[in-house]
């Protein structure tokens, strides 16, 4: 301890030995301002800041000379985030003491960062807009600031305390809580902090403001309001090893298999099928097409045969004796035949002509008329029809004597020989017609008797 | 029950480093010591 008016060091004595100046009562006094600072620093230890404070100053009050305190009381402040404040006592005890002062370190290492310390100064900034905000009623903006304060420096407890108070009036305790267990943490009997808490565990607030709204406090029963959010708790956890990695990759390949089995298969099967039903489609469709055209040209060959059948039925008509032509020739060779006076060539020419076959009236008129002239009877055409038989041309004979039974039929020799003739054709209905024409009208007659020999021999054969 | 307008009104600004420097020179608080001296002084003259 040194004298407080010469500075020399002072004894047990109650004067100072070198300027004689009384000093029990400062000696009482400093002796006060030390004791206050073990206190500060004993509070220091415990993270009891406000007490520390209040002890600190205290002894600073009492000695303004005590360097330790000072110092000590700087540290406190910054560790509550008042930086300023820290800075102005380092500064002052490095001016009543520059040499050995450990505020020389401190100040140094502070300026060190300047970084650091601009960000702590713009957050003191800012409390202090936020708390003008807060005075004029802004509430909201002060609230904006206040958290970008706490964000950035969370030891501010000051500006911890600010925000907890506007959450309260919100009625967000639960955020204030969390603000002010905070502070608790840098600073263990903060005294606001302690209210506040308190309050919020057992009353409630009520503001003076214009609207005379009370918030009530009971935090943990406040209903949900619009602006809160609810966070869902999340299902996710980490995999605990690689093996489950693994297992959920196989899960996956398995799960995009099995899909691409059910879902994409069926749908290129279906797409397939389709397609192939269109090609069975569309080749009916040919086929019956096909079909239609089938039946159309066999339509039209038969039609076109049956025009062939007929024309090459009407050439027939025109290639045989009975055709126009073969009837004119016949008919002209028995004008001929006329002409030349041979009457029974005449009458044989026209024999072979059928008069209804003739195509027009007038030659039908030739016929008759040189049949008329031409017709000697039946002899003419019985003479040729044996003659014809004698030959063994039996069509020739029946066909004459078929004329000559026509022109006289009572002679027996002309169904005779037409009988004949026809077995001589194996025609047996036409040659027993004249057979029983012989028995009927000519029985007994030697042609008669003869016929009957003929035909039992042909029976005995 | 806080009377949060009385509360706020508690709060005072906090010092900015650009403000610490006027904070010094007008830390010229007086304390015991120096009352102690000054009553001395004031003895001794009489």
């Amino acid at each position: 301890m040194r004298c407080y008016k010469c500075n020399s060091v002072l004894s047990d004595e109650d004067y100072c030995t070198k300027c004689g100046a009384d000093v029990s009562v400062y000696k009482i006094v400093v002796k006060a301002s030390n004791s206050y600072y073990n206190q500060g620093l004993a509070k220091a230890g415990v993270r009891d800041l406000t007490g520390a404070v209040t002890a600190l100053k205290t002894s600073l009050e009492l000695n303004r000379q005590n360097i330790k305190a000072r110092n000590l009381l700087g540290l406190v402040y910054y560790e509550m985030g008042e930086l300023a404040l820290a800075l102005s006592e380092w500064v002052i005890s490095l001016n009543l003491k520059q040499d050995r002062n450990v505020a020389e370190v401190y100040v140094r290492k502070v300026k060190s960062n300047p970084n650091k310390l601009e960000l702590i100064n713009q957050a003191a900034k800012k409390y202090n807009l936020a708390l003008a905000k807060v005075k004029e009623g802004g509430d909201d903006v002060a609230l904006i600031q206040l958290k970008k304060v706490v964000a950035t420096y969370p030891k501010f407890i000051r500006a911890n305390l600010l925000l907890a108070l506007l959450y309260m009036k919100r009625n967000e305790d639960e955020r204030a809580l969390k603000l002010l267990k905070g502070v608790l943490k840098i600073d263990r009997n903060n005294t606001l902090a302690l209210k506040y808490i308190d309050e919020i565990n057992n009353t409630g607030v009520h503001s003076d403001s214009k609207d005379k709204e009370e918030y009530y406090r009971n935090s943990k029963h406040r209903p949900l309001s619009g602006n809160d959010v609810i966070l869902p708790r999340s299902s996710y956890k980490e995999p605990s090893s690689g093996v489950f990695t693994v297992v959920y990759i196989l899960l996956g390949v398995i799960i995009g298999a099995a899909l691409i089995w059910f879902l994409v298969v069926p749908a290129k099967l279906q797409s397939s099928q389709h397609e192939n039903n269109e090609t069975i489609k569309k080749y009916s469709e040919q086929l019956s097409g096909y079909s239609v055209e089938i039946t159309t040209l066999q339509s039209a060959n038969e039609e076109l045969q049956s025009q062939l059948d007929a024309a090459n039925e009407e050439l027939e008509n025109y290639k045989g004796d009975t055709s126009e032509a073969a009837l004119y020739a016949r008919l002209i060779e028995a004008v001929s035949e006329y002409l030349d006076n041979n009457l029974d060539a005449a009458a044989l020419a026209l024999a072979d002509i059928d008069v209804t076959q003739l195509p027009t009236e007038i030659s039908k008129s030739l016929y008759t008329t040189l049949e008329e002239n031409c017709s000697q009877g039946a002899a003419t055409f019985y003479i040729a029809g044996v003659n014809a038989y004698n030959q063994q041309n039996y069509v020739d004979a029946a066909r004459y004597l078929e004329r000559a039974y026509e022109l006289d039929d009572t002679t027996v020799e002309t169904p005779y020989y037409l009988a004949m003739s026809y077995y001589g054709l194996n025609d047996l209905e036409n040659a027993q017609k004249y057979v029983d024409i012989v028995h009927e009208r000519f029985g007994g007659t030697t042609f008669a008797a003869q016929l009957d020999e003929y035909i039992n021999s042909l029976t005995t054969d | 029950m806080i009377d949060f307008d009385e509360e706020i009104r508690k709060f005072q600004p906090s010092l900015e480093v650009d403000e610490a420097e006027d904070a010094i020179y007008n830390n010229d608080t007086t304390d015991v010591t120096a009352v102690i001296d000054r009553i001395v002084r004031e003895i001794t003259e009489k």
